[in-house]
């Protein structure tokens, strides 16, 4: 292959490119053996005396098949259904065989306003659909614009299939090739992703491409990043020959050993208040249900922290209303895909002298079920404290739930269920208690202006709740806030977690991405939409517009970056020199954004802002009704902070 | 890019100094604390001012409905000492406010104006927050 193509470069493509610089004497003395001299040269091509001129002698400057081609091939094996990018010329051989040589169907490339965005969509996407979305981006300027949305997967144990363009070779470099090019191209970004390639063949891409797919969704999951070079995209290729499209077999999710499976059966049987803590548990629809049979064989506390949807939030024997009070409470704390089990069992006090204290009792038995133990990077620290616990069984959480579920079966007595039914019976009530709780907090502010986030919610819950929806956005990254107290999620595409790494700026692209997943199921996207969050990158906005992705965007406009508010505040608090000042650096006020105007110069239907609470009911109703048609709506809503 | 994800979980602690109390019958039926009489005369107006001044909406919200940051404030606050004490030497998340920072008097008037604040309307006037 590399030899067809240095054929082609000598006699074909670089007598070409210096045709078109032949008048300029600069190149041709910086490159003087590229001109046989014996060779008539050509004018250059853009002038009417060109057209009326002998072309120089080539052998080929067309080619029927490609090596981009073949790509092409080896992705649709995969299965994709969409590829995201913003274009780049370092991938134009690929980008090109997607869309005509691919038919732009599976994978269809859906074009974006920037990489960030790109990879976010596709980190949404997953969440809805289990399967990741590939990427397209320049292996340099664009890498660098992704890395942050890589990162938030990289955290959030999401896939991400990252195809990054690159001329590796110097001697067939146009200019830009030259600022677009890397020595190492996955290197920024290899602290944070699981596997890349960078293939020297189309054999050897073939095999690393179904690599990279195996290895991305292989527990614990994580982006993966291939490498292709530009002259491997751009050659042509006669026949297929040797070449073929691995086939791809993914492995099983490693499940729990069998004795401690075991063993945390007998300890959960025999406990007398266990609590079962759930973060990035469910990864397939499956899982829900599983935690769900689980929690009733023991009528055990379920605390959701969010990382995905693992537990009816109406469900009695949900506790993550009162979290803190049934883990001081608990004998056994289970952590099924936690990412941080030391945070769950012990709290950091945030004053000038941080301190800790542990939220358990004496003698509380800590557990944990993680693919977290199996898979670790060093550089950046999103592997959180060290808890010390008493079993830790190394797998993945939803692959040993049914082992688990049949080991407690076998162990539960007569005796043991009526325990475990009056314990179910207090948790209900306890359950019940606290939704009546978040209910009265509601009502206060009810007709506040600026207005109430709780509002905002009841608002949009009321007008959803008949249908078949899906919040796609991450809301308060901290447990989903309002909705997760005031609505029922029981659905697993209810609830899809937060961004993973607390890069702000995923919440828009990731709701588009989610919303793409959905639109294929006929479900209603609904997304609280942050302002900081949006002003990272509103043009995925347009994205949604212009590829028809139905998504309802309500925003919460509190017209600052909130969290970073109260951050300097506390400083100011510590220091003692006034909190008057506190909010400088970190308002969006002066002027104010008018989101509805952003969007509808980006497409998409929108009103606001909204600040009187009676006026945002109609506005949904009204947006609602764009959403239903397969469009994109946003709600500007002036909100309080919090 | 920073993470932003630093928590400010506000503590069972600070939620049992400062909320007015969790439960429905609390909010809707008991009177204002009889320790409240004991709080040195405050400005409301002032201390609406304050409140937003030295960021208490922060956490609590603007109407002290609390948020994910903090609980609620009022109306019917805790009693005044208990309310003054944990303001100046807080045991869970919330900053400490000194007196450099919020004078005695501000503090009696941001008080003030959590007393004054309106009742929420009657659940059972909210169809969006029925069960």
């Amino acid at each position: 292959m590399s030899i067809e193509r240095r054929h082609f470069l000598r006699t074909g493509g670089l007598v070409g490119a210096a045709a078109l610089v032949a008048p300029t004497d600069l190149v041709g003395a910086q490159q003087p053996t590229l001109q046989p001299p014996s060779r008539p040269v050509a004018p250059p091509v853009m002038t009417m005396a060109a057209e009326g001129t002998e072309p120089a002698e080539v052998e080929a400057l067309t080619t029927d098949s490609s090596g981009s081609d073949f790509m092409v091939d080896v992705i649709k094996s995969l299965g994709f259904e969409y590829i995201c990018a913003n274009p780049g010329s370092s991938f134009r051989g690929l980008h090109e065989s997607v869309i005509n040589y691919g038919g732009n169907q599976k994978p269809e490339l859906l074009t974006c306003c920037h990489e960030e965005s790109a990879v976010a969509m596709g980190h949404g996407y997953f969440k809805v659909e289990g399967k990741p979305l590939a990427v397209m981006a320049h292996g340099t300027v664009g890498l660098q614009h992704a890395a942050m949305a890589i990162y938030n997967a990289w955290c959030d144990r999401v896939p991400v299939y990252i195809i990054l363009g690159n001329y590796g070779d110097a001697a067939i470099r146009r200019g830009a090739d030259w600022y677009h090019a890397a020595q190492d191209v996955a290197a920024m970004v290899r602290d944070y992703t699981k596997w890349d390639d960078a293939p020297r063949s189309l054999t050897h891409f073939a095999e690393s491409a179904v690599r990279a797919y195996k290895v991305a969704m292989t527990p614990p999951m994580a982006p993966v990043v291939l490498v292709l070079d530009g002259g491997l995209q751009e050659d042509g290729i006669e026949g297929r020959g040797k070449l073929s499209v691995p086939r791809l077999t993914m492995p099983v999710p490693p499940q729990g050993d069998s004795a401690a499976i075991s063993e945390l059966a007998r300890l959960l049987v025999a406990a007398e208040n266990p609590v079962l803590v759930a973060d990035r548990l469910a990864r397939t629809p499956a899982g829900m249900p599983l935690l769900v049979e689980l929690a009733e064989t023991l009528q055990a506390a379920v605390i959701d922290k969010g990382g995905r949807m693992n537990f009816p939030s109406r469900h009695p024997l949900n506790q993550s209303e009162r979290a803190n009070a049934v883990i001081a409470s608990a004998d056994i704390i289970v952590g099924l895909e936690v990412t941080d089990f030391w945070g769950t069992v012990n709290a950091l006090r945030d004053q000038l002298h941080r301190s800790t204290r542990s939220l358990t009792k004496a003698g509380a038995k800590l557990v944990t079920i993680t693919t977290g133990d199996l898979y670790i990077r060093s550089n950046y620290q999103d592997f959180r404290r060290q808890a010390e616990v008493d079993l830790a069984i190394a797998a993945d959480g939803e692959a040993t739930l049914p082992a688990l579920i049949d080991a407690v079966r076998r162990l539960v007595t007569g005796d043991r269920q009526r325990v475990f039914e009056e314990r179910g019976a207090k948790l209900a009530d306890a359950n019940r208690a606290a939704f009546d709780r978040a209910r009265l907090a509601a009502s206060y502010a009810w007709e506040a202006s600026p207005v109430s986030t709780a509002r905002l919610c009841a608002e949009l819950w009321a007008q959803i709740k008949q249908d078949d929806w899906s919040l796609v956005s991450s809301y308060y990254s901290d447990g989903g806030g309002w909705p997760r107290r005031l609505w029922d999620f029981n659905k697993p595409y209810h609830w899809l977690g937060d961004a993973g790494g607390g890069g702000i700026g995923y919440g828009a692209p990731a709701s588009v991405g989610a919303a793409l997943a959905n639109r294929r199921h006929g479900r209603l996207s609904v997304a609280i939409q942050t302002d900081g969050d949006l002003m990272y990158a509103p043009g995925v906005l347009w994205t949604a517009a212009h590829h028809r992705i139905p998504l309802l965007s309500i925003m919460n406009n509190n017209r600052s970056y909130h969290m970073e508010i109260m951050h300097v505040q506390r400083m100011c608090n510590r220091r003692n020199r006034g909190i008057d000042r506190g909010e400088i650096g970190s308002l969006l006020v002066d002027p104010n954004i008018d989101y509805a105007k952003v969007a509808q110069g980006l497409g998409v239907h929108a009103e606001g802002p909204i600040t009187n609470p009676k006026d945002l009911g109609p506005a949904i109703a009204r947006a609602l009704a764009v959403v239903k048609r397969g469009e994109p709506a946003l709600v500007d809503v002036v909100t309080q902070v919090r | 890019m920073k993470m932003r994800q630093l928590r400010l979980v506000v503590i069972g602690l600070v939620g049992a100094a400062l909320s007015a109390g969790s439960s429905p019958a609390q909010t809707r039926t008991a009177p204002p604390p009889d320790t409240s009489a004991a709080a040195p005369a405050g400005h409301a107006d002032n201390g609406k001012t304050v409140y937003r001044k030295t960021g208490c909406y922060q956490c609590h919200s603007e109407q002290a409905q609390g948020g994910t940051q903090g609980p609620r404030l009022g109306p019917n606050p805790v009693a005044f000492r208990t309310f003054a004490r944990y303001l100046r030497a807080p045991t869970g998340e919330m900053p400490p406010y000194s007196v450099k920072v919020m004078s005695d008097q501000d503090v009696a008037d941001v008080y003030a104006f959590l007393r004054a604040l309106p009742p929420a309307p009657p659940l059972s006037s909210l169809p969006l927050l029925q069960r």
